[in-house]
């Protein structure tokens, strides 16, 4: 099934929730309402003919107006892949986890927790993946500022090009 | 090397550099600084940390190899910090490392070197924009040498270790045991 097949197929289910297929260059994907993402992933899943059992990744994007998941899932019965977004607002980024569905989402919502700051509700156990565990803000948001010091390690260093 | 060997009598009489050697056929007497002495067998048994945070340790793992061969310099890797005389920082060191490391330096007995490997280590190199990567090495712990390169060739760190050597050969004893109790009262 490629994606207008699949859009067709979903648009039967959430008629009011999902957005037309946009191709931009090789990558189609259509955009869907957050508060279904829990029903919607599990009838990509298991209806048959669609059977998208493998989640490849979750990227998250700061586009500064508001932030956007990027879902990427491949089905081994068929061979193809489908992209799936989602947009969330950036005062609230709250979110339903897909973990109990797919497991390999689990790394990738800390992931997309740590450095975007998305929070991913019911997940068994969001913390940071990468950054320490103290470390504060979130590192890939557009308006993040570093501070000038680590635990008394200075961030920055000082430059010497220019000066001989 | 001047020599002078009496066959009647077998006197040997030779120095060279800071050795001095003087006997005959029943036993000889060497003279020399202590210094020397003591630098001498230091230099030249140089056992680095098993110890690398990214890709430089690559070529780190390829200088002790047959091509560059370390082991003839009696440079082997040691597994914990306590037997080891150098640490050769070989690759980016982020934030989360740094503590590491530093404990890492603080656990290695004196007389210690660190070697930073790589623009990583250097400078922080192709992180320096990063939000997680330390920006040189030398923020946390003293350097004694710098190798540039992303990442070195073996020969480069060879090179490296080689002067570090010459550093060795040079020191002091008396004033590395008083950079030690400085150290010491530091922490
Ligand atoms: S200097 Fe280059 S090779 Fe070495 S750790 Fe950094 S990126 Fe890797």
């Amino acid at each position: 099934m490629n994606i207008s097949e699949v859009h067709t197929e979903v648009k039967k289910f959430f008629p009011e929730k999902i957005s037309d297929v946009i191709a931009s260059g090789p990558l189609s994907f259509f955009y869907f309402e957050p508060e279904i993402i829990k029903e919607l992933f599990l009838v990509l899943r298991d209806k048959i003919g669609m059977e998208f059992k493998h989640l490849s990744y979750i990227a998250a994007v700061d586009n500064k107006e508001c932030f956007e998941l990027v879902y990427c899932l491949y089905s081994y019965r068929w061979g193809n892949v489908i992209h799936l977004k989602t947009r969330l607002s950036r005062e609230n980024p709250i979110i339903k986890s897909i973990s109990d569905l797919f497991v390999a989402a689990e790394w990738h919502e800390r992931e997309a927790y740590d450095l975007m700051g998305i929070i991913f509700e019911e997940h068994p156990d969001l913390r940071r993946i990468m950054m320490p565990d103290d470390f504060e803000g979130h590192p890939l948001r557009k308006d993040f500022k570093e501070k000038d010091n680590y635990h008394g390690i200075p961030t920055s260093r000082e430059k010497i090009l220019g000066k001989f | 090397m001047d020599k002078e060997v009496n066959n009647n009598n077998s006197v040997i009489n030779a120095h060279t550099g800071d050795l001095y050697l003087e006997g005959d056929n029943t036993g000889f007497v060497l003279l020399s600084k202590l210094s020397f002495l003591i630098n001498l067998p230091r230099a030249n048994s140089l056992w680095y940390l098993l110890f690398s945070p990214a890709c430089c340790g690559i070529e780190l793992m390829q200088a002790g190899g047959t091509r560059t061969d370390l082991d003839r310099f009696g440079m082997v890797f040691r597994s914990t910090p306590r037997q080891a005389d150098v640490m050769i920082v070989g690759g980016t060191v982020t934030y989360k490392m740094a503590e590491r490391v530093k404990l890492l330096y603080q656990q290695m007995s004196e007389p210690k070197y660190v070697i930073s490997m790589g623009s990583c280590a250097n400078c922080g190199g192709l992180f320096d924009r990063s939000y997680s990567v330390l920006k040189g090495v030398d923020l946390i712990i003293p350097v004694d040498i710098y190798i540039p390169g992303c990442p070195p060739r073996p020969e480069a760190l060879l090179d490296g270790l080689m002067l570090l050597q010459k550093k060795i050969k040079s020191e002091d004893w008396g004033r590395i045991v008083s950079r030690h109790k400085a150290r010491i009262d530091e922490l």
